[in-house]
């Protein structure tokens, strides 16, 4: 909320200076974000005359200006508009900063401009950040004088403030209550606000039917006045909304508007000669049109509260008014609403039709249920002041606004959860100065919060208050002990492990990233292997629309993007979110690691490689080792996903659970991400493999080494091409489980038709040494059992 | 030839020798199986006594002297082979070393930021919770005292998810977390919970997704006077600055009372920020006491009182290392990640290990 320093001092005589009023703002939850205080930012712009006008040589636009400082005369070059001669206006000398509203600051410096020298500059309101407004240097008044500093002349209206309210102070979304506010914690002495009673001269035939009295709408008056006229505002009403942010409009609207920020008390006025026939409040039905203000139509759903007459829609409650009563600079006769509407109702009503407004903000936290009949008293008196016409008497269909309820408190709850010692005298003072009734029980305090706080309804919101009156500052940090129960286990086996899995791939040199839990539907048709896709009902835009099953999409674009700022060879991963339904829980950690393009930079030594899925492999084998998986247990199997290359890729399963897989990226996908370069990646589901992990034990399993010595053999086997080297390994291991300690593939050549693959095999005894015999015997068999089962021949 | 003769020519066909090989034909020559010292020595059987010990004596003696010279010859020619390798030997130094890639992986900044919260506020004693990405109504709002059409519920903007039966959301906050934490876990409860969260916004300064942790302390005389206490540790040792002065100031959240955000200060050195100098203050998170509609909505039926604090993982990350673009966390630059992320081997903790 934005308002200016002379509006606050209509209710609160203060000395202290802006910046003092700003830190006490924000010290009692009022926020300061901004503050624009030109008096003490202009203290070195003068006032100045243009004296004389000459063209620019060089320019059409610019004008070469005669400027008379009161101290001597400069020539100024002006590209503005609005120069002419005997003007006067504000001049920044040499060396002025200015602090424009919309671009950074800068330093005037005598310069040349097109070739002529220029000795300052003649500012707009927007360079002196006075308003928005850019058109056109400032015009002064005639009276002033030439060489006055421009500072002098400006008043606690140029002087703008800015705070933020919390959703829970709606009585502070008015000058009033902030002035109020501010009395309460001791700074300054409020003014109450005067409320006049206008006397009616006349009674209005108008008939008012309320049917929400019992429900949403407990309070609803309407006022007619007729005869008036409807100018524009003063100027001292348009100075004021100009450094509020306010838009001018006329003046009854500019009223209601005025009384709406100034005490928090929306109203509204209908052009009374638009209005037919008599008013009634009742809910609209489902598919109602209404055609807004703000030259929008809507279209209504059920239950909302609607101000008709007996024709039309004249105005959605608490929200926004119709185009079809507006008044303007022609109406004469009037009718004001003063209302008070259940705030869920306008907020559910404003956030359907996705209408924000000054009116909406406010009733929708609760604004003053006993400032109905206020309201369209102040509202006439300034009306009849400002555009003449004579008031009819105030018709209102209400019930009488319940707001008595008590909150018990002991005196010791306070010092209880502030953790500081407070008397009994202070928090019965602080609480009578914000408006409460107190009722003093020895023990404990009976506390009636006013009507203009709905924010305070439990004990813990009466603390807040003390807390905040007294100031949080003065509450002193103590101590407290930490329980060392706790200090045992602050992160699980899981949360270790998966920042080990981290370090250890960071340590194989792979970036870290991370990247959106979104996906998009492109990405999700080819690369989701469910059949349903999880859509986000109002994503950010269409890149972002739906949750992701897996994290290659994200990976791949990176790969990609990356690939644009011409880095070929990559190595990234992400460990985070995947989804696998839209409720809360269905979703695991998932692991990706994505290698894409040569292995090794151009470089001299080695040779220049693509990654292949070994390099993967071998990833994912070093993370496997650290989560303590028994690699001898898993099961190696050629299929895959179908985003992966079918003959280049593979599925690691432990027990009866897929657990990871790993190999080339499909080419079509590749194509489809824009990948030209060989790419090879792994997954692994996280969550599903350390859930197999066995509980970290300290001490270390005993380490068993035979003593006798160990013989190695090589074979070399002419084998079928599509053997998978991992059934002849695993056979091999079986013949003899006692001996055969190791089998290795060491070597393996693509022929033409057959593979040759090499295999070591290491043999060693836990009860004696091997004898060439022994030995001899176990390769025979070896070869043997290679050749029935799987046809391989002995090179 | 006399012996005396034969020892000279032994000697100096030693030191005539110029390779290992000329050395070892020598030592075959005189010492080998049928050397002509190997001879001499063997008709030493022959001789008489006193004959043989004088002999004998000689021909050990020159043995001695012989292997001696040969031993000296041959570290001679060695070393004398060493320096002409040595002479011919070059391998240009200034090559690039063995390396093989562009770019040094790092860990990514949030999780490093993580990582130090971690220590931190494990140190102090909480422990590691966390929660998950998609909530339920009732965990991201209502049990955090937000019910439908509150106007808090606009600071918020929710992502929903698509699908038939009642609203789910991407959770817009740590804060369910909670719930979760008090629904399950014994009293006193002390823990935090760092995380992925979601708002439907996008510009300069958000974006869709963003991380945060949750803090949250319950036992039975828990004070605001001890969250003043356990935020002011926790910023300075996280900022490193002992100097660094805090600001509490009231605020509002739904799910505490009293409320407070947190400032600290900060001064603005041609264009640089330097935290815990100079009198600007900026926000860096929101706490409170927890409110008692939480505890209700938690079922916790003991009497009890507690403080809770959530913030902005990047946020507190670019403070502390100076990224000046959120939108960057996230758009996976790799020249950025290198540049702004963290060796595996920086920081590490005993709560980690």
């Amino acid at each position: 909320m934005r308002f200016t320093l002379s509006w606050l001092r209509e209710y609160l005589d203060f000395e202290s200076s802006v910046d003092d009023l700003c830190h006490k703002l924000t010290s009692i939850g009022l926020e300061v974000e901004n503050c624009i205080n030109p008096k003490k930012d202009l203290e070195d712009f003068v006032i100045s005359e243009i004296v004389g006008i000459e063209p620019h040589p060089d320019a059409d636009k610019l004008k070469i200006c005669n400027v008379n400082n009161g101290s001597k005369l400069l020539k100024v070059v002006c590209g503005a508009s609005n120069v002419k001669k005997r003007m006067k206006t504000v001049l920044a000398n040499i060396g002025c900063i200015i602090k424009p509203r919309k671009q950074n600051e800068f330093k005037i410096k005598k310069s040349k401009i097109r070739g002529i020298e220029s000795n300052g500059m003649l500012c707009s309101e927007e360079e002196l950040n006075l308003s928005d407004d850019s058109h056109g240097i400032i015009e002064l008044d005639q009276k002033c004088k030439v060489g006055e500093k421009f500072s002098d002349h400006l008043s606690d209206e140029n002087v703008e403030i800015e705070i933020a309210i919390t959703p829970n102070r709606v009585d502070c979304a008015g000058v009033f209550g902030i002035a109020r506010d501010l009395n309460a914690a001791g700074f300054g002495k409020l003014r109450k606000k005067k409320i006049n009673k206008v006397k009616s001269i006349f009674k209005s035939s108008l008939k008012l039917t309320n049917t929400l009295k019992n429900e949403t709408c407990p309070q609803f008056s309407i006022r007619q006045i007729k005869n008036v006229k409807n100018p524009q505002s003063s100027n001292a009403i348009i100075k004021r909304f100009k450094g509020s942010g306010l838009k001018v409009i006329s003046s009854l609207v500019d009223i209601t508007n005025y009384l709406t920020i100034d005490y928090c008390r929306p109203l509204h006025v209908f052009d009374y000669d638009k209005v037919e026939g008599d008013i009634k409040i009742r809910y609209s039905k489902k598919g109602e049109k209404f055609f807004g203000l703000d030259d929008k139509e809507y279209i209504l759903d059920e239950n909302m509260i609607v101000i008709c007459d007996e024709k039309k829609i004249i105005s959605l409650a608490g929200v926004i008014g119709g185009k079809n009563t507006a008044c303007d600079h022609e109406t004469k006769n009037i009718l004001i609403e003063s209302a008070y509407f259940s705030p869920e109702k306008i907020a559910s009503t404003g956030r359907k039709l996705n209408i924000t407004s000054d009116a909406r903000y406010r009733f929708e936290r609760g604004i003053d249920p006993k400032s109905t009949i206020d309201g369209i008293e102040l509202a006439s008196e300034m009306i009849i002041k400002n555009c003449g016409g004579e008031a009819g008497h105030i018709i209102s269909d209400s019930i009488e606004s319940e707001f008595n309820f008590e909150i018990e408190v002991d005196i010791d709850f306070f010092s209880q959860i502030l953790g500081c010692e407070i008397d009994k005298t202070t928090i019965n003072e602080k609480l009578l100065k914000i408006g409460c009734n107190v009722m003093d029980c020895k023990k404990t305090i009976k506390v009636q919060p006013p009507s203009w706080r709905p924010d305070i309804k439990i004990k813990e919101d009466l603390v807040e208050e003390i807390g905040r009156l007294i100031g949080y500052e003065k509450i002193q940090a103590k101590e407290f002990k930490l329980n060392n129960r706790f200090k045992a286990k602050v992160t699980s086996q899981y949360q270790q492990l998966r920042r080990q899995v981290r370090e250890l791939l960071v340590s194989r040199n792979i970036m870290e990233t991370i990247s959106w839990s979104f996906s998009n539907k492109k990405w999700e048709r080819e690369l989701n292997l469910n059949n349903e896709i999880l859509e986000i009902t109002n994503p950010i835009s269409s890149e972002l629309s739906c949750l992701r099953t897996n994290l290659v999409g994200g990976l791949l674009d990176i790969i990609n993007k990356n690939n644009n700022k011409n880095i070929q060879n990559i190595s990234i991963f992400e460990m985070g979110p995947i989804f696998k339904g839209f409720k809360p829980g269905e979703q695991n950690d998932q692991l990706t690691v994505v290698r894409s393009g040569k292995a090794n930079e151009k470089n001299w030594t080695t040779d220049n490689r693509d990654f292949d899925i070994f390099d993967l492999k071998s990833d994912l084998f070093n993370v496997l080792r650290l989560l303590k998986i028994p690699l001898q247990k898993l099961k190696i199997k050629p299929e895959n996903k179908k985003y992966y290359h079918p003959g280049k890729s593979g599925l690691i399963i432990l027990g009866e659970k897929k657990i990871a897989s790993f190999g080339e990226l499909h080419p079509s996908i590749a194509k489809i991400f824009k990948i030209k370069n060989i790419t090879c990646l792994f997954e692994l589901d996280m969550t599903t493999t350390l859930d197999l992990c066995k509980e970290k034990s300290y001490t270390k399993k005993q380490l068993t080494k035979s003593v006798f010595q160990s013989s190695v053999r090589d074979f070399s086997f002419e084998v079928d091409k599509n053997l998978l080297s991992i059934d002849l390994v695993n056979h091999i291991k079986n013949i003899d489980k006692e001996i055969i300690s190791s089998v290795k593939v060491f070597d393996n050549y693509e022929g033409k038709d057959k593979r040759s693959l090499a295999l070591e095999v290491i043999m060693q005894s836990d009860t004696k040494t091997l004898v060439e015999e022994d030995i001899n015997k176990l390769s025979k068999k070896i070869i043997e059992q290679a050749g029935l089962k799987f046809n391989a021949k002995l090179k | 030839m006399n012996h005396n003769q034969l020892i000279q020519s032994a000697l100096n066909e030693v030191e005539r020798s110029n390779s290992i090989e000329d050395l070892e034909l020598v030592r075959v020559k005189y010492f080998g199986k049928n050397g002509l010292i190997t001879q001499e020595l063997k008709t030493l059987s022959s001789l008489d006594t006193d004959k043989r010990k004088e002999l004998g004596a000689k021909l050990n003696n020159l043995k001695k002297n012989f292997f001696s010279s040969l031993e000296d010859r041959k570290n001679k020619i060695e070393s004398s082979e060493i320096n002409l390798r040595l002479r011919k030997d070059f391998l240009d130094s200034t090559l690039p070393a063995r390396e093989n890639n562009l770019l040094e992986a790092k860990i990514h900044p949030i999780n490093q930021t993580i990582n130090e919260i971690v220590s931190i506020l494990g140190g102090m004693g909480l422990m590691y919770e966390e929660g998950p990405d998609i909530e339920d109504d009732f965990h991201n709002f209502s049990a955090l005292n937000i019910p439908k059409n509150h106007p808090a519920r606009q600071m918020h903007d929710t992502f929903y998810i698509k699908n038939e039966e009642e609203s789910y959301v991407m959770r817009t906050h740590t804060s369910p977390v909670q719930i979760r934490s008090l629904k399950k876990m014994p009293l006193p409860l002390r823990i935090f919970a760092p995380g992925r969260t979601y708002r439907c916004d996008s510009d300069i300064t958000h974006t869709p997704m963003f991380h945060q942790v949750e803090g949250l302390v319950v036992d039975e005389e828990i004070t605001f006077a001890n969250l003043k206490w356990f935020i002011d540790i926790f910023c300075k040792t996280f900022f490193k600055k002992e100097n660094l002065k805090l600001r509490f100031r009231p605020s509002y959240f739904p799910f505490t009372e009293p409320s407070a955000e947190v400032d600290i200060n900060y001064t603005n050195e041609s264009g640089k920020i330097i935290l815990g100098e100079g009198t600007k203050w900026m926000e860096i998170l929101g706490c409170g006491m927890v409110h008692p509609e939480v505890f209700k909505m938690s079922g916790i039926k003991k009497k009890v009182t507690g403080f809770a604090f959530g913030m902005g993982i990047e946020r507190l990350a670019m403070l502390k290392y100076g990224m000046p673009d959120l939108r960057d966390f996230f758009d996976s630059d790799l020249k950025w990640l290198e540049h702004y992320g963290f060796s595996f081997l920086e920081e590490t903790d005993l709560s980690w290990r």
